[in-house]
């Protein structure tokens, strides 16, 4: 259910590490902020939602606000610098409710969307386009103004030929929605996902893809005229020879699959570096605690893998500088949740901002 | 038994919504002070023409159910009855015949002895005999005010704090040591000692009486906070609201409500040391971390510290504990069937559905993974899919919010959609377990032995909760654990 909206155009902008001589290397530019969404207030209670920012240069919390009284599950940063959080409840709660953010952190609005808008939010085309998860059987994705919040347009999102459709990914570009979703298939050990594009202008389905196997997508990001999918199943296929960590959706909605590590559940884009948070136990019958980060450059396709602790489960992932943020409320062991950051040069997890419940991150603007 | 499950599978809803009225009933006369006494010593004043007493006056009024009061003056009792006003905060009581006039004979005595000369019984009148709650609710004052012949008038009045009626359970003493309140501990052996008849894993139709008269008499006798018990008959008042419920956004709305008040009863350390000690008596073997040696479920079940995901086969059965509860919930308080492709197909607020495993897996929930062992995969399977083609899979059928119904197919929760699974095969996985009754009556109900017996009519056999689904002996929970 947890899905990472990476704003890729912010991420691009703000993001500003290179590949030079085969190495990671950064340069001076750096965003100023980073929103962290938790599902926790400050003493811990789960169900209280929190938007914190931090502030990037002097790596401290500056900001903390508090959010409905309900468990949020997606953030994502419009094209103003709002953030834009979405409500979805815990199991066995059902809501509908979207919130927006002044840059400045103060509640600008209270929107009402179609049911369990979980799979996040997505900005094209001065549109905002939510994907909600509705009836299961098929989803729905409503269309707003980003700037009046006015509706536009909902546009049913039908299944696929397996069945059941549970959206899980939503990314968009000026050409093109995709979404992402689980979906039903003949053999019961396996996981089946279908991709659905749809025109931001048109709002219009234009194509979907069959269900596939061995695919499970919770993170799509723009990258050129591509879309970037991640595959959290990639690591149970039963075809070595089809295994794909990462689908890159060309404009001809053909698939190209690409071989990175297994099991990427989180993504980021910058600076043709495709950055990835591995989990092969998440929405997997798998308990393994094995997790990881991986950095693949999508020029040179070369890729750097760095493991982390067993068990360090992130929900959401940011690229800022030389670091890799994570926001992660249940790290392990003896670890605080909060927002960790992986210093690439140094290959070091630096120590925490300490904060219950951070399960989101996404950077703000330069 | 089977008897009783004919009846109530031929009885349309309406019976039970009969009864769920009159138990609402029962439960709204519950004033919010039942159960408690209060202890003062009061202050005796007279008019100015008398001598003002000294000594304080000792004085007791116990509340003894939803209805009735006892006050102790003057070593002599007088009983009557009362009702609320003012947000619930003042109870206002009337005594019965008998204890009026001998009331009245008391007020009598003493205002004679203060005033001098005889003091007509009749031309006493009880103009005021109340208690007031304090702030915070803890303490509160009893007045008691008579006019007599002569303008005269006496009052007695004093303030002191609420506690148990005699008889409480003592939660304090444990004297093996085994962290368990001795009385609390010898209350449940009375309860399986009955529940040991017959069938020993489940409630006979011959035993139900006896066993809710003892349910009841240690619910009632539980010394919990006043606030507590005003939660408890606010959740099962909220629980009948749900009777009938067709608005899905109605019901969840009161389901978010109880859930609330579910989260505040455990500020009540007491109530609190209760549910740890049942669960440690009658829950999964391992819930606190730990074996309850010779507990039969601890004979039963395997405890793992990492839920095994990895052994599950479509078809098999889930249970969840999450922070969410609801009145029929003890430990269990959602259950769904995994559906291979890792997807579970269960019923929440909004109908049956299909969700991913991933929810299940969420950090710090409680998880059951079981299978029957009464049908094979292959059967099981052809039941699922036999479900999934009659409720669908997009909450086209409705959450169903009437907990006693399970025989619904128009609207259906979670382990109702589970048992129906099974019982499509003839396998019947209501366990009807004695502990879960137990468990749940203790939680939530202060009633009375009726009351009790009531309740166990309307959500016995035509009630299925995940708690019975994870106490049948048909089902092999082969993995507990905490994600």
């Amino acid at each position: 259910m947890w899905r990472a909206v990476v704003p890729t155009l912010l991420v691009a902008a703000i993001s500003c590490l290179v590949f030079s001589g085969g190495e990671l290397q950064a340069e001076s530019c750096r965003a100023h902020s980073l929103y962290v969404l938790s599902v926790a207030d400050g003493a811990g209670r789960y169900g209280r939602s929190t938007l914190s920012v931090v502030d990037v240069p002097s790596w401290r919390l500056t900001e903390t606000i508090s959010l409905l009284p309900r468990t949020a599950r997606s953030l994502a940063i419009d094209p103003q610098g709002r953030p834009w959080v979405s409500y979805a409840g815990r199991h066995e709660q059902i809501d509908d409710r979207v919130q927006v953010i002044t840059e400045a952190g103060a509640p600008l609005t209270m929107l009402r969307s179609c049911t369990n808008p979980e799979a996040g939010i997505a900005f094209a085309a001065g549109r905002a386009f939510i994907a909600c998860v509705q009836n299961g059987l098929g989803g729905r994705l409503d269309v707003l103004d980003a700037n009046t919040f006015a509706r536009l347009d909902t546009i049913p999102v039908p299944p696929p030929a397996g069945g059941a459709y549970y959206l899980t990914a939503v990314a968009a570009s000026e050409t093109r929605v995709v979404l992402a979703g689980m979906t039903k298939g003949p053999d019961p050990k396996r996981r089946y996902a279908a991709i659905t594009t749809l025109d931001p202008a048109r709002l219009s389905v234009t194509w979907q893809s069959d269900p596939i196997a061995d695919m499970d997508v919770w993170s799509i990001v723009p990258y050129g005229d591509d879309f970037l999918l991640a595959n959290v199943a990639s690591g149970e296929s039963h075809e070595a020879q089809k295994r794909a960590d990462v689908l890159r959706l060309r404009p001809t909605n053909t698939l190209d699959r690409m071989a990175v590590a297994s099991s990427p559940l989180w993504s980021a884009v910058a600076d043709d570096v495709l950055y990835l948070y591995h989990n092969p136990s998440w929405n997997s019958v798998s308990t393994t605690p094995t997790r990881a980060l991986s950095a693949y450059h999508l020029i040179k396709r070369t890729v750097t893998r760095w493991p982390l602790p067993d068990g360090f489960d992130a929900g959401g992932i940011a690229v800022v500088g030389n670091k890799i943020v994570l926001a992660s409320s249940a790290p392990g062991h003896e670890r605080q949740s909060g927002i960790y950051a992986f210093d690439i040069r140094d290959k070091l997890l630096i120590d925490p901002i300490r904060l219950p419940g951070a399960e989101k991150v996404a950077p703000g603007r330069l | 038994m089977r008897n009783v499950f004919v009846i109530f599978n031929r009885l349309d809803t309406k019976p039970f919504h009969s009864l769920a009225i009159t138990l609402a009933a029962s439960i709204a006369s519950h004033a919010l002070a039942a159960g408690e006494r209060l202890e003062v010593r009061a202050k005796e004043r007279t008019s100015a023409s008398c001598d003002q007493p000294t000594d304080d006056v000792p004085l007791e009024i116990q509340l003894i159910d939803g209805s009735q009061w006892l006050l102790t003056l003057d070593d002599n009792e007088y009983r009557g009855t009362y009702v609320t006003h003012q947000k619930r905060k003042r109870l206002v009581l009337t005594p019965d015949d008998a204890s009026l006039g001998a009331l009245k004979s008391a007020v009598a005595m003493r205002a004679a002895r203060l005033c001098g000369g005889p003091i007509p019984v009749d031309s006493v009148a009880i103009s005021r005999l109340t208690v007031f709650r304090a702030r915070g609710g803890e303490t509160g004052r009893v007045t008691l005010v008579a006019r007599m012949s002569g303008s005269r008038r006496l009052s007695l009045s004093g303030t002191g704090s609420f506690g148990p009626l005699p008889g409480a359970v003592d939660l304090t003493t444990d004297a093996d040591a085994d962290g368990l309140p001795d009385e609390l501990k010898e209350g449940v052996d009375d309860a399986r000692a009955i529940a040991a008849g017959g069938d020993p894993t489940q409630l006979d139709e011959s035993e139900m009486e006896q066993f809710a008269a003892v349910i009841g008499d240690l619910g009632n006798r539980l010394p919990l906070s006043s606030r507590t018990r005003e939660i408890q008959r606010e959740i099962l008042a909220l629980t009948t609201d749900l009777d009938g419920v067709t608005i899905a956004g109605k019901g969840r709305r009161i389901l978010k409500h109880i859930e609330d008040d579910e989260a505040e009863l455990l500020d009540d350390p007491d109530l609190k040391l209760v549910m740890d000690s049942l669960d440690r008596m009658l829950g999964p073997a391992g819930s606190l971390g730990e074996t309850v040696a010779g507990g039969p479920a601890a004979a039963r079940l395997p405890v793992s510290t990492r839920v095994a995901f990895d052994q599950l086969q479509r078809g098999d059965v889930m249970l969840l504990r999450s922070s969410f509860f609801y009145p029929w919930v003890w430990y269990f308080s959602h259950a769904g069937n995994y559906d291979g492709n890792n997807m579970v197909y269960e019923s929440l607020g909004d109908g049956v559905q299909l969700k991913p495993l991933q929810h299940w897996k969420e950090r710090g929930q409680k998880v059951g993974l079981g299978r029957s062992n009464r049908s094979s995969t292959a059967q099981v399977v052809a039941a699922l899919d036999g479900a999934e083609s009659r409720y669908g899979t997009n909450k086209r059928t409705p959450y169903n919010f009437f907990f006693p119904n399970k025989g619904s197919d128009s609207a259906i929760y979670c382990s109702q959609l589970v048992w129906k699974i099974h019982k499509a095969l003839g396998v019947d996985l209501d366990s009807n377990d004695w502990r879960w009754f137990a468990q749940m009556a203790l939680k939530n109900i202060f009633l009375t032995p009726a009351g009790v017996a009531a309740l166990t009519a309307a959500v016995w056999i035509p009630a299925v909760a995940p708690d019975e689904i994870y106490y049948s002996p048909h089902i092999n929970f082969y993995s507990i654990g905490t994600n």
